[in-house]
């Protein structure tokens, strides 16, 4: 079993690699797939999240890791990108997203290549992308994101997500373990299993920050401009009759805060987020959180597909890469984790090799 | 003078109007930041750009499918004039997606015109729409989709030599390293790395013995858990890996001279590109012209040589969306003026000045080539529109007069040059009896000069010594009045408001004005006493001219 046969056996088309930290071997996991999608002549469509908000100086200093691409693959890349590069590509479409690094352009490579990625920033750009992408109806959509309040991941833009992470998030095992476990827990957080209250929320209006909706389906948006400085507004709202409380964007560790010490209902409504990817909450808060009987629902849930783990982490560290990956694997499962530059796959079966041949 | 300065645009109510007209397209908006209104030089022009104005307004009006066409295609369509441009400077080269977007482009214009030719609107432009097919074909060599762009073999023989020359050093490299390594990586059933490395845990030992013992690999470094090999380069990968670098290199300089020729080419056809965005942009901007003026049932405003202003049933969309919100009603206003001064007066709060925002927004809305808010509407072109600002934003009595006066000068000044000009209460931001004086000395300028003038007072002895045309707002309705009496003491204001009669009416016979003020007093239970008094003196004072001047 590899990661690709995986995505192949549930028939998926778009998947979206999310990098918890920096330094997580996202981009060897990238390449890994489409070395494995070479291998079985799957065609692909890629583009990686760029920055938002960054200069361009900062854009250039931080430099993107080489892709290789295979022949005609699909990339949606920031135009300075794209023509420097010395591969000759076909140029399908110029999207009009504008990035530091010039406009997002779609465009077929003729030849096999490196390249370096950078694509949209904001999520209505990579819906817009995805759009394109299928136009060339490629075989599998990849896109890379982060786990980064600075940028962002799509896991609601696409089908499956892996987790790229390992050494570079914590100091020693234990802790690396216990972060990456916790992380899964979030990835684990279900829809409401009021349907209703799904279903309201996905209608709403993307400008919406807050919504609160009460016993009988009653919604009201709570105007605020930003909702971290305004949560004693938000708990203004809420009275038994809430039901939930939807946040559109990243849910906090004072947001929680001020719910525990100032809000008297909350083991009687539901807190709704995108996806579990905005939540930002410390493990201890969670806890504390969920004592209180607090209830935290995600509109999006995430169907993650397996974690890849990279030993190494910057400060130089290089932990026991095979113990690692077993620790992880036990604290996860069933979720199968990789080390893919030793190509090992760890699951309930034990640790054994990817399989990339037959 | 300018046509409009801003703060008049805004004071009137013109900027926000502006605003609401939203072209689909960048050339479509480009087309709008760059727009100039027609000035009286123009009037043919005018009037043929408002009839088809008209013309379009029936075909959006009828649903045609065709113009959602349109507008799907135009919300596609980029600003590419710099790129064209950049084609003409003969310095620059451009870059494969600038060539993408010109192709890109002509195909667009194709669809675009396809349909004009369909709705009959080929004499709506100045220039008409080029096909460029020559071009089209050439922007498509060797393509194999029609609307992308790939700099391919065709442009060049050398290039496709050269391209040809790389590939079969590529394969021989991708067969030498394949021949190299494909063997290992089934035997270890791992791939080499992008460095072509391999790294193995230590519980591999097999693994690891296999790979110590190959001469493909050599052992790069170990540390606790791992070993990585890496794959020795042979003299053979190397040269090839150099030839590749080589032919690389010639391949770029080629590719620079293709899109040299490709960017000749281009601008050999520049001009017509050119004439076709401006058509585009022009009928982006119509369309969003059209639909605005069918948004606010406006009508075609007729242009006269007589100077005149005539309005009948005019709204203002601003106050008329403002009143509306607070559940009111605007009350469309019928007004005429001619060269010279026309006078206009009425109590407070009676729109007076609603009317002479309503005739500025009107007349530059139909000088912007705009259909207008109103059952009819005949005007003769001006050369700029003055409109006083004093009583929207009152500072101080003496800066505010200051202010006026230092405006005023420069409005007199070109008095004569075909003006529209506005005075909202003249000279009543100092004590009355100059300022009655002040008043009558401009308003008596103005009357002979070759601007039409419209002044709002509240000195309304203005109006029986002057000769001029005189207009004032009829009022407190009896009728209402009869009907709301009694409620009109608990509630005031607001029940007086229903009761006022905005509509104008010309004053034709001297001291025939309402004594409003006093009434409203009256009926807002005021000592009788006192109104009495007052009553007494209107009767008799018949000098000072300082009536009710608020």
């Amino acid at each position: 079993m590899n990661l690709l046969r995986q995505i192949q056996g549930k028939k998926l088309k778009s998947v979206s690699i999310i990098g918890m930290a920096k330094n997580t071997g996202k981009t060897v996991t990238l390449n890994h797939l489409l070395k494995l999608a070479e291998l079985s002549e799957q065609s692909a469509a890629l583009t990686t999240i760029g920055l938002d908000g960054e200069d361009k100086d900062k854009v250039m200093d931080n430099p993107k890791p080489n892709i290789l691409l295979l022949e005609n693959t699909i990339i949606a890349n920031a135009k300075n990108l794209l023509l420097e590069s010395d591969l000759n590509f076909e140029i399908l479409a110029a999207t009009g997203i504008e990035s530091p690094l010039g406009e997002i352009i779609i465009a077929r490579n003729k030849e096999r290549g490196f390249i370096k990625l950078s694509g949209p920033s904001s999520k209505n750009d990579l819906k817009l992308i995805k759009k394109e992408f299928l136009k060339y109806n490629p075989d599998l959509i990849l896109i890379d994101g982060a786990l980064d309040r600075r940028s962002f991941s799509s896991p609601a833009l696409t089908d499956a997500t892996i987790l790229a992470t390992g050494a570079a998030v914590a100091n020693n095992i234990s802790s690396i373990v216990n972060k990456i476990s916790y992380q899964i827990e979030l990835f684990k957080i279900k829809k409401s299993r009021d349907q209703k209250i799904t279903e309201i929320i996905s209608e709403i209006s993307q400008d919406v920050k807050v919504l609160i909706i009460d016993k009988d389906y009653q919604n009201k948006s709570v105007d605020l401009k930003t909702i971290l400085n305004n949560m004693e507004e938000v708990i203004n709202h809420i009275d038994k009759d809430t039901r939930a409380v939807y946040f559109n964007g990243a849910l906090v560790n004072d947001m929680i805060n001020t719910l525990i010490n100032k809000c008297a209902f909350i083991n009687q409504f539901e807190i709704v987020v995108n996806d579990a990817t905005h939540i930002f909450i410390s493990p201890m808060l969670f806890n504390r959180f969920s004592a209180k009987k607090g209830n935290i629902r995600v509109r999006d849930e995430i169907n993650l597909l397996g974690i890849t783990i990279n030993p190494f982490s910057p400060n130089g560290n290089y932990l026991n890469p095979l113990k690692l990956l077993r620790r992880i694997s036990d604290a996860v499962a069933p979720i199968p984790c990789y080390e893919i530059v030793l190509n090992k796959k760890s699951s309930a079966k034990g640790v054994e090799d990817i399989e990339i041949f037959k | 003078m300018k046509f409009l300065n801003d703060e008049i645009s805004e004071s009137i109510g013109f900027k926000e109007i502006w605003q609401s007209i939203e072209p689909i397209s960048e050339l479509g908006i480009r087309a709008k930041k760059r727009f100039i209104p027609y000035l009286p030089k123009q009037e043919q022009e005018l009037k043929a750009e408002l009839e088809k104005l008209g013309i379009l307004i029936k075909i959006i009006k009828n649903n045609d499918s065709k113009i959602h066409k349109i507008k799907n295609l135009l919300s596609n369509v980029k600003n590419i004039y710099g790129i064209i441009n950049q084609s003409r400077t003969k310095k620059t080269i451009l870059d494969d997606v600038d060539i993408f977007e010109v192709k890109k482009i002509i195909i667009q214009s194709n669809e675009i015109k396809e349909i004009i030719q369909k709705l009959k609107l080929n004499n709506f432009f100045e220039n008409t729409f080029k096909e460029f097919p020559e071009l089209l074909s050439f922007l498509s060599l060797g393509q194999n989709n029609s609307e992308s762009f790939y700099l391919s073999d065709q442009y060049d023989k050398e290039l496709a030599l050269i391209r040809k020359k790389r590939q079969k050093l590529e394969k021989e490299l991708i067969a030498e390293k394949n021949n190299l390594t494909s063997e290992i990586e089934k035997k270890c059933n791992r791939h080499f790395s992008l460095d072509n490395e391999i790294s193995v845990s230590k519980n591999d030992q097999d693994v690891i013995e296999y790979l110590k013992k190959s001469d493909e690999v050599s052992l790069m470094s170990e540390n606790f858990a791992v070993l990585t090999f890496k794959l020795i380069e042979t003299e053979k990968i190397s040269e090839l890996k150099s030839k590749i670098t080589e032919v690389k290199k010639e391949e770029e300089i080629k590719k620079k001279l293709v899109r040299k020729k490709i960017t000749n080419e281009i601008q050999k056809y520049s001009l017509s590109l050119l004439e076709n965005l401006d058509n585009i942009a022009y009928l982006d901007f119509m369309i969003a012209r059209a639909e605005f003026s069918i948004e606010i049932s406006a009508v075609k405003p007729k242009i006269t040589s007589e100077k005149l202003i005539k309005i009948k049933n005019g709204r203002h969309l601003v106050i008329e969306n403002e009143l509306n919100k607070k559940g009111a009603e605007f009350t469309p206003i019928d007004l005429e003026l001619k060269s010279g001064s026309t006078l206009i007066t009425g109590p407070n709060m009676g729109g007076k000045t609603v009317s002479l925002k309503l005739t500025a927004l009107l007349t530059v809305m139909a000088q912007h080539s705009l259909f207008v808010p109103a059952d009819y509407f005949e005007f003769n072109l001006r050369n700029y529109i003055y409109f006083s600002l004093t009583s929207d934003d009152i500072k101080s009595g003496l800066s505010n007069f200051g202010t006026e006066i230092s405006n005023l000068k420069y409005v007199v000044a070109a008095g004569d040059d075909k003006g529209l000009i506005l005075i909202d209460e003249i000279a009543h931001g100092t004590n009355p009896a100059e300022g009655y004086a002040i008043a009558y000395g401009i308003i008596e300028k103005l009357d002979t000069m070759n601007s039409i003038s419209a002044i709002t007072t509240h000195y309304q002895r203005l109006a029986n010594k002057l000769e001029i045309t005189h207009f004032q707002v009829k009022g407190l309705d009896k009728d209402l009045l009869a009907k709301y009496h009694n409620h009109i003491r608990e509630k005031g204001i607001d029940i007086l408001n229903k009761c006022m009669d905005y509509r104008l009416e010309r004053v034709t016979s001297k001291r025939d004005f309402p004594q409003d003020a006093i009434r409203i007093a009256g009926l807002l239970g005021f000592d009788q006493e006192i109104l009495e008094t007052a009553k007494n003196i209107m009767n008799n004072d018949s000098t000072g001219g300082i009536e009710n001047n608020g």
